[in-house]
Parts: C-alpha cells; sequence; structure tokens
C-alpha cells in the first residue's frame, strides 16, 4: 500500500541557528494520516529506511536520503506487532524486538509486505503491564541480539512475569543466553565503537541519576528488584541486595558484579531519559568526533556525545550535550556510513520539549568544524581536554576558564536522588600541547564515584571563538595509575 | 598535602545553592516543562495536564506538596478534561528547597495567585508521608486533601432574598427583601439559601465570556425563572412546575463583562435550577453541575479487517498478554494466545478498538469490539492426560516442553501458527469462510514414536455433546471436529478435550465453529 505524503513540514529546520552552522536538520514527511511514534530504525538495501512504531507497525520510505524530501515514499511493510524497540536488516529479515518477543520478519512472495513472522526467542514473560518494555539491539560481534528488559511497572518484578530487569543475549539461531541483572527502565540500547554494549538506565528506584551503564557480561547493573528469578537458571548467581541509602562506590565494595554506571547523565543538566545509543562510525564522515558514542534524550528531545575509555577493566568517560531542538522525544538513533543521522521520536504517554506527538528527521553535518571539547581522557594528576582545533595559550591557561563542581547520588530504593556530597574540585594547572589541541589539567580534590562538571566557558580558540557547549560530566569509577 | 585550602566539602546541593536563592523558574523549566509545558498549559497541546489555573495546585498547599513528593497514578480530571498517565514521584531526587521553590512558581505562575511554599512546610510534608513507597492516586489524595471548590463564572455576585407565597414570577419593585448575601462562589447556588419553600431571589453578578458569538442560554427550573442578559429578558419559565421544563435560547455575546439578572421562585415542595451557556467546548455554568464530571475513557480507534485479515497484537481482555488477535473480513475474529499455544476467544462482528492502547500510555486489557465472544477455556491448549476427566491444568505441565514459533501469512493475510509441543509440529490455521462460520485446519508433523497421551482442549467449560464429535459451546456457538476422528472428544467439566494419538508423519484435525 503506497501513501501519499503530506508537504507541509518538509524542509522545516528546527534545530536552533548556532547547531544549524554545524548541523542540519530536516524533517522527513510521514505518510498522511498515519500516527508514526517511531520506536525503532532500521537500514535497508537501496537506500531505504525502515521504521517501527508503538502502533506496531512497519514502514519503509525511499528516499531519505534524497535532496528533495517532499519526494520521500511510503510502503506499509507490517502491522500488528506489539511495542517494538529495536530493529535491524540481515540477510533479507528485519529482525525486531517486540514487547513479547524478538521475531524475525521477511517478504517471501515479494509483495513488499512481510509475511513471515518467526519467532526467534521469547525468554522473558509479560503480564499485561504497559510499562513491560523491551529493547533489543542490532547484532553484536558474534551476531547475538542483547534486550534489555524492563521491570514491571518500572518498579516490580511480578512473580508471573519472570526475567523483569534482566539482559539477555539472543543469537539469530535462537539461542537465549542470561547476560545481566538489575535493570530498572531501559529507554535504548547499542553499542560503542568498539562494539561493547550498553543502555541506558531512567532515574528511578536504584537509579540516583540516568546514566549509559555498560552491559558487562555477568555484571549486576544496580537494581535488585529482578534478582529473584536468578533461581529460575542457572546462568547468573543473585548478585546480592545492595544497602539502601548508600553509595554506588560503597556498595561496589560490597557486591562484585556491581558495575557503576559509566557515564552518569545528570538529572535535568543533560536530559531526563536517555534513549537509543550509537557509535560514530563514519570515519569522520559525521563530524570531527568519530569514534564516540551518541545517545539520544526523550524528555529533552535532544542527542549527547559521550566519550567513553576504559580504566581497570571499567568504563567511564563524560557527556556533552550534542544537538537539540528535534520536534519530539527523541527515541531511536541511527547513522548510516554516509554520516546521515536518522532521529525517531514520539511524545505519546511521556512529553517532551519538542512538542509534536512524532517525528521522523535527518541530521547531517555541514562540514564544518565546531570548537568543542573532543575528548576528555582522564590521567594520573588530572584531565587531558581533547580539543577540536587549537586553543588560544592564553586563555587555556588562564585557571579561572575552568570551574568544577563534583557530586554524586544517594544510592537508594527511592525514585531518584538529590545530588549529594558537593565538592569543588579544582583546577591548579593547565598546561597546552605544542599542537594546541591538549590542555593537560591537573586538578585537585576528584573524588572516586563522583560526576564532575567541568565549565571551560573562559576557553577561546586560537582563532578567538568560544566553545559550542562548554560543560560537561565526566564519571569517575576508577583512578587511571599512568 | 595543602587539602583543606583547595577541597570543599558541602553538605548538600541546597546548601550550596542557599547562597542563591533556587531560581524555582529555571528548576520547573528544567524539571517539569517537557511535561506540564513552560507556559503551565500541559505539553502537546493538552495532551498533559495543565497547571495554569488548576485547582490541583490551589488551595492547600500539601495536596502539590505531596503529589511532587510521591507522584501521581491513574485518571486524573484537570480543567475538566481527563488524563490516565503517571506522574513519577520526585521525593527521593529533590531537595526540600527544591520542591518549595517548584511549587511556590507553579502556584504564583501563568495567573496562578496561591501562597509561597516554604521549605519547611515539604520538610514536614515529607516527615509525615515518610511511610508511603506508591504513587497517590487520585481518591486516596483528595480524601487528604481535597480540591478547593470549583468557582462559577459570575463576579460580584449578590442575591436577595424575598418571602412569599408565589406561584408566579412576582413584581419585585413592590417587595421588601427579607434578606441579602453576598456570594462568593460564583455560583447561583440554591443551598446557600437557608429555607426550602415561600421564597423567591433575585441574583446579580458579572460574567466575562471566554469566547465572542452566539451562546446557547440553557434554563431549568423548579418552580418558576427569568434570565436577563445586560437587563435584557433571554430566558424564562412560567409558573409552578418540576424541573424538566428546560429552554434553550441563542444570545449574542462578546469578550467582555456583562450583568446577569436571575429572577426565581419557589412555591412548595422540590426546588431546582439549572443554567448554563455554551459556545462549542466554552462552557459557563452558572449553576453548579451535580456531580464532577467522570474520567472519560479514550476515543475509540477502530481497527477493523475489511478487505484482506489483520492482526492486532496487544493485551486482549479474555486471552494472555501475548495475544495475537486476528481480524477476518468476514467479520469472524479472534485471539491466538502465543502463552498457551490456544485459540483462546473467537467472536463475531467488529475486530478490536484500539484506543485504550493508543492513547496516552496504553494502560489496561482491551475486550474485543463485536458480540458473542467464546472463550476456549485459561490455560495452555496441551496437556498429558493421564485421566481424561481430570481437571484440565491452567499452566504448562513441567514434561510438555511448548515453544511458539511465529506465524505465516498466505495471500489475504491470513495467519496460519507455528508450534511445537511435546516433540510434535503443529501448523495451525484458522479461516473464516462466512460471516458465523471458523474453520481451523491443525497439521501436526510427528516423528517416530510421538507422545500418545497428549490432550488438546477444544472448548472452555459449559460443552455439551451433540452427538460423537459435535458440541454445543457457550453463546450459540457449535464446535464440530471434522478431521481426525480417529478419537471420539470428551466432554470434560472444562471443556471439550480431544487425544491426539498421533501417528509418524504428518496428521490432520479439523475443526469448525458455528455462530448459530
Amino acid at each position: 500500500m503506497k501513501k501519499k505524503i503530506s508537504i507541509a513540514g518538509v524542509l522545516v529546520f528546527t534545530a536552533s541557528l548556532v547547531a544549524e552552522e554545524y548541523y542540519k536538520t530536516e524533517t522527513i514527511p510521514l505518510p498522511e494520516g498515519e500516527v508514526m511514534e517511531i520506536g525503532s530504525i532500521a537500514l535497508l538495501p537501496e537506500e531505504k529506511v525502515a521504521i517501527a512504531n508503538r502502533r506496531g507497525e512497519i514502514w519503509v520510505c525511499a528516499g531519505a536520503y534524497g535532496d528533495d524530501l517532499s519526494a520521500v515514499t511510503w510502503t506499509k511493510f507490517a502491522e500488528g506487532l506489539h511495542e517494538p524497540f529495536g530493529m535491524f536488516w540481515r540477510e533479507g529479515w528485519l529482525y525486531l524486538t517486540q514487547r513479547p518477543e524478538v521475531t524475525k520478519i521477511r517478504d517471501n512472495d515479494g509483495d513488499g509486505r512481510g509475511d513471515e513472522f518467526i519467532t526467534v526467542a521469547a525468554p522473558w514473560g509479560i503480564n499485561g503491564d504497559y510499562h513491560e518494555y523491551t529493547f533489543g539491539s542490532d547484532p553484536d560481534k558474534e551476531g547475538n541480539i542483547w534486550t534489555a528488559v524492563c521491570l514491571t511497572g518500572s518498579s516490580q518484578a511480578a512473580d508471573d512475569s519472570p526475567f523483569r530487569g534482566w539482559g539477555f543475549r539472543v543469537g539469530l539461531d535462537g539461542e537465549v543466553i542470561p547476560t545481566v541483572t538489575g535493570i530498572r527502565s531501559p529507554g535504548g540500547i547499542g553499542f560503542n565503537a568498539k562494539g561493547d554494549t550498553f543502555y541506558c538506565d531512567n532515574q528511578g528506584l536504584w537509579n540516583g541519576s540516568s546514566s549509559l551503564k555498560h552491559m558487562r557480561v555477568g555484571g549486576f547493573m544496580g537494581n535488585p528488584t529482578g534478582n529473584k528469578y536468578a533461581s529460575l537458571q542457572n546462568v547468573l548467581p543473585d548478585p546480592g541486595t545492595p544497602q539502601n541509602k548508600s553509595r554506588i562506590e560503597t556498595e561496589r565494595k560490597r557486591i562484585k558484579d556491581l558495575v557503576p554506571p559509566a557515564v552518569i547523565f545528570p538529572h535535568g543538566l543533560i536530559g531526563q531519559s536517555p534513549t537509543g545509543i550509537i557509535p560514530d562510525h563514519t570515519g569522520g564522515k559525521f563530524g570531527p568526533f568519530a569514534g564516540q558514542t551518541l545517545v539520544g534524550e526523550q524528555t529533552h528531545s535532544q542527542v549527547q556525545r559521550v566519550f567513553l575509555e576504559e580504566i581497570n577493566g571499567f568504563y567511564q568517560g563524560a557527556v556533552w550535550h550534542f544537538l537539540e531542538g528535534y520536534s519530539a522525544g527523541v527515541v531511536p538513533l541511527r547513522l548510516s556510513d554516509d554520516g546521515t543521522l536518522f532521529i525517531g521520536g514520539t511524545n505519546r504517554g511521556w512529553a517532551s520539549r519538542g512538542g509534536e506527538d512524532f517525528t521522523f528527521e535527518r541530521t547531517r553535518w555541514t562540514g564544518k568544524i565546531p570548537f568543542e571539547m573532543k575528548e576528555m581522557p582522564i590521567t594520573k594528576k588530572g584531565w587531558d581536554l581533547v580539543f577540536t582545533e587549537p586553543v588560544d595559550p592564553k586563555t587555556a591557561t588562564d585557571l579561572s576558564s575552568y570551574e568544577m563542581l563534583a557530586w554524586t547520588y544517594i544510592y537508594q530504593s527511592g525514585y531518584g536522588s538529590p545530588q549529594v556530597d558537593l565538592t569543588k574540585p579544582l583546577v591548579t594547572k593547565a598546561e597546552v600541547s605544542d599542537d594546541g589541541l591538549v590542555v593537560s589539567l591537573t586538578v585537585e580534590g576528584r573524588v572516586k564515584g563522583h560526576v564532575h562538571e567541568l565549565n571551560c566557558s573562559g576557553i577561546r580558540s586560537a582563532n578567538q571563538r568560544s566553545l559550542w557547549h562548554p560543560k560537561c560530566y565526566y564519571t569517575i569509577n576508577e583512578w587511571c595509575s599512568e | 598535602m595543602n587539602f583543606r585550602k583547595t577541597f570543599t566539602f558541602l553538605a548538600l546541593y541546597g546548601a550550596a545553592s542557599s547562597a542563591f536563592a533556587i531560581d524555582g523558574k529555571k528548576q520547573y523549566e528544567m524539571l517539569c516543562g517537557a511535561c506540564h509545558s513552560a507556559d503551565g498549559k500541559g505539553a502537546g497541546g493538552g495532551s498533559f495536564p495543565p497547571l495554569a489555573g488548576s485547582r490541583w495546585v490551589k488551595g492547600d498547599p500539601e495536596r502539590l506538596v505531596q503529589i511532587v513528593l510521591h507522584g501521581l497514578e491513574g485518571p486524573v480530571n484537570v480543567l475538566d478534561k481527563s488524563y490516565n498517565l503517571a506522574m513519577p514521584p520526585q521525593g527521593a531526587a529533590l531537595t526540600d528547597e527544591q520542591i518549595a521553590a517548584i511549587t511556590t512558581y507553579v502556584r504564583g505562575a501563568w495567573g496562578n495567585k496561591q501562597d509561597a511554599i516554604t521549605p519547611d512546610l515539604v520538610k514536614q510534608a515529607r516527615i509525615a508521608t515518610a511511610e508511603r513507597h506508591s504513587m497517590w492516586k487520585v481518591e486516596e489524595l483528595l480524601k487528604e486533601w481535597p480540591l478547593p471548590p470549583k468557582k462559577g463564572p459570575l463576579k460580584n455576585l449578590r442575591a436577595t432574598i424575598y418571602n412569599g407565597k408565589f406561584k408566579k414570577m412576582p413584581n419585585f419593585a413592590e417587595l421588601e427583601p427579607d434578606d441579602l448575601e453576598e456570594d462568593q462562589t460564583g455560583f447561583l447556588d440554591l443551598n446557600v439559601i437557608d429555607r426550602k419553600n415561600d421564597y423567591a431571589v433575585v441574583w446579580e453578578g458579572d460574567f466575562t465570556p471566554k469566547v465572542g458569538g452566539s451562546h446557547t442560554f440553557t434554563l431549568d427550573s423548579d418552580d418558576g425563572a427569568r434570565v436577563f442578559v445586560n437587563e435584557k429578558l433571554v430566558a424564562e419559565i412560567k409558573g409552578l412546575g418540576p424541573m424538566g421544563r428546560k429552554v434553550e435560547v441563542p444570545v449574542a455575546l462578546g469578550k467582555r463583562s456583562f450583568r446577569l439578572r436571575v429572577e426565581y421562585f419557589q412555591f412548595k415542595g422540590g426546588q431546582g435550577l439549572s443554567l448554563t451557556a455554551r459556545k462549542g467546548e466554552h462552557w459557563l455554568r452558572f449553576t453548579k453541575p451535580k456531580t464532577e464530571i467522570k474520567p472519560s475513557k479514550p476515543k475509540p480507534i477502530p481497527f477493523l479487517a475489511k478487505e484482506e485479515a489483520r492482526i492486532f497484537r496487544n493485551f486482549i481482555k479474555g486471552s494472555t498478554a501475548r495475544a495475537i488477535g486476528v481480524g477476518y473480513p468476514e467479520q469472524v475474529n479472534l485471539t491466538f494466545s502465543a502463552d498457551q499455544l490456544a485459540m483462546d476467544l473467537a467472536w463475531i462482528g467488529d475486530f478490536m478498538d484500539a484506543g485504550l492502547h493508543w492513547t496516552g500510555r496504553g494502560k489496561g486489557w482491551q475486550l474485543p469490539a463485536g458480540q458473542r465472544v467464546v472463550n476456549f477455556g485459561v490455560g495452555p491448549a496441551f496437556a498429558l492426560q493421564l485421566n481424561e476427566l481430570g481437571a484440565w491444568p491452567t499452566a504448562w505441565q513441567p514434561g510438555v516442553d511448548a515453544t511458539f514459533g511465529g506465524y505465516i501469512l498466505d495471500k489475504k493475510r491470513r495467519p496460519e501458527f507455528r508450534y511445537h509441543v511435546a516433540g510434535l509440529d503443529f501448523r495451525d490455521k484458522p479461516i473464516a469462510t462466512s460471516e458465523r462460520e471458523l474453520v481451523r485446519n491443525i497439521r501436526i508433523k510427528a516423528g517416530e514414536n510421538p507422545p500418545q497421551d497428549l490432550s488438546l482442549r477444544l472448548s472452555g467449560g459449559g460443552a455439551k455433546a451433540l452427538g460423537s464429535h459435535a458440541f454445543e459451546l457457550v453463546n450459540g456457538v457449535r464446535l464440530e471436529v471434522t478431521k481426525g476422528r480417529a478419537t471420539t472428544p470428551v466432554v470434560t467439566p472444562d471443556g471439550v478435550v480431544l487425544r491426539l494419538k498421533p501417528q509418524p508423519g504428518e496428521n490432520r484435525i479439523g475443526l469448525r465453529y458455528v455462530w448459530r
């Protein structure tokens, strides 16, 4: 069934003018009269893009890469799926993680519509609670789909709904491996450039703030509600119950499998509901941040940028604001090889700053490099700030260009946490590298387990530009020994 | 190490920011604005509850503080519109100072004019409900902290009361008033008048319509009443009589202040007065509505099968969470439960209403949209039965390995369900053959030595045998076993049970369901 598309809303530039200098966002017209609350995006051959919406339909878009977006066409590929969140194409099949199961779908008779709906695996229970969502990834290096299974009502683990709060790997052949425990309410799942798996967990019970969490195999993600199902399988042990009203850093010493959040997104300051996760694998086609991780944000209609590093076997790193102004709550992200970032959005049930009910947009780099902190590797004495272009040595060595605050959150069974244990680390030295691209900071008063806010609004580039985003938030889980 | 100079511990964010008062507006816009919107009108053009002008933020400040502390879940009416969402609890995430700043801002912004809320009030509210670990539901919250009474549309309202045995509207100029009441409620309210018989009242007050244009005034009274707008008579109910003598008249109004005068007399017995003015969605309710408006149900979104079969997967009442609804253009519909591997519901008429699941968060279970729903029983479709007359199990027996394999659609989009039970491979294809008939073909592929004690349940309880292979089910539906008649189905209290006794290779079962 082909659908006429609505011309209204073509080429609506939603991002702010400043952002548009570096990244240009355009609205992709959706089939007229359809409610397209997008939860999944997959790239198909021949420059087609498939979306799955929360009404359980899959649509295929042709022309989403084109110059003239008013020429896009949409074809309905399938319907009757149950709130899918996660879809990819592989060898003629669309693999889909929907509420009840992982499914693969293909068009066997060539009429453009899916007719085979094969259940790959259904290792988790559902009981009719609307909040029992499941998010699924692309296949990992070994060909496994990773799934993150939300708690019942985002706070409970119903007896008739086993494995809420667990993460599974699902082989394309249907093999199921219990992989992590301790999930609360995921908003998205995906990989970093190295291919390790992460998911976003939302502020709430045992999550002081939302964060990007590494799904380390066998790891406990921090919320003990689903631990009760450990007796139903023999792969993962019950990780144990953390002490209420404690700190992650304290409980890591008691609970050996507790994986600290890799990067905390301070509630309100960096969004409120982080979602889809994708690496920038384009090698520079999407701007100067190749190899970094992009994370969607539903409530604030944004995309954040994350620098990740592994220290002593644990992930940690920094998050910056990156793209904003999308028309609805951003859920799935998909970056094509040519550097087109596709964004899907929905506001139903959860509102966002972008006031539309749903949206489909694409963002491309304009070719102009913003002056930004690009990376922020931790060092023995502080951090190295790696910039996208040389800094002005005068402002970069001036210690008043840097302001820091650090805090953590109460690790508790209550819903979220205020910022606590506030400290004020001090930048005591700032040295600029010969090429001007790296500033080595010496910082006194860093705290393990804290998120560190760094504000470098005083820094200018060599040609006196201000930073596009002068603030970032680095979570320290481990000390760097070199 | 020179530690103390450079490194300061501060107790809490609140303490850190006490030097600068927390900016309630900024905090509100950052933390609450996405849903309630920066202008307080609710995000998404009214998909989320407004705070501007809402009674929920007015009156006793603790109600608002409690909602912020513990959240609010389920249906709620705000400014005459119902919402069914969940506001997550913020008590553990925000300090007393933050909550005080945000709620104070909300109570003073966008035309709201309520007292500020102090951090101490938040602290006390927190202590008072420290044992609470779930979100508030509207009823329990309002039991403790009721909403302030709704204000009527009338300003400068005065009621002048006259005594007398009136059987028709008196000439008030000739009468001496008995009592005069200044009314703050803004409503024409008979309840505030301290008598039941033998009196008359004249109300006078001002109102300003929200929109200009022709409004429909609707007047009803027991006994008589007259309505004047800017001293012009617009509606009248004469003489003695009960409610139900309603009159409707159009009145042209502008978006400015008007003077309303209502005359009313009551003789004996029942009394009543109702006056509204309406233009489209905009109501002026001059008298109090009898009851609070109930939260409305989501708008229906019909999901119907017209040209071809359609699939609807969601929570369908009567089936299980993994229900797969199938609607056929013949107007016969069913659910197949991927949990129970059972066709567990079938009905005729309309297929489904998707409104419940496609509105808001989509909470709850939706009943089939059509009629004559037959429930084929709760529990798995298959069981190993040693005694055919024993109770049918309500959960899969440990020895029965059962997996759902998906479905294949034919050219008319009709699914063939695939599943595996106890080593047997099933292909199960229901087809509507008319608007009263459903035929189900089940093919079973068995290996060597297939299990001989596996049974398939064909219906729920209440079935009656009509001969050896036909049965009367509930709702006037008849079931016939048309293929696979090697064994005879047995009627048990839990339904019709067919022992399969499959042979190696392919086995077939044919079933026909007829709505008579």
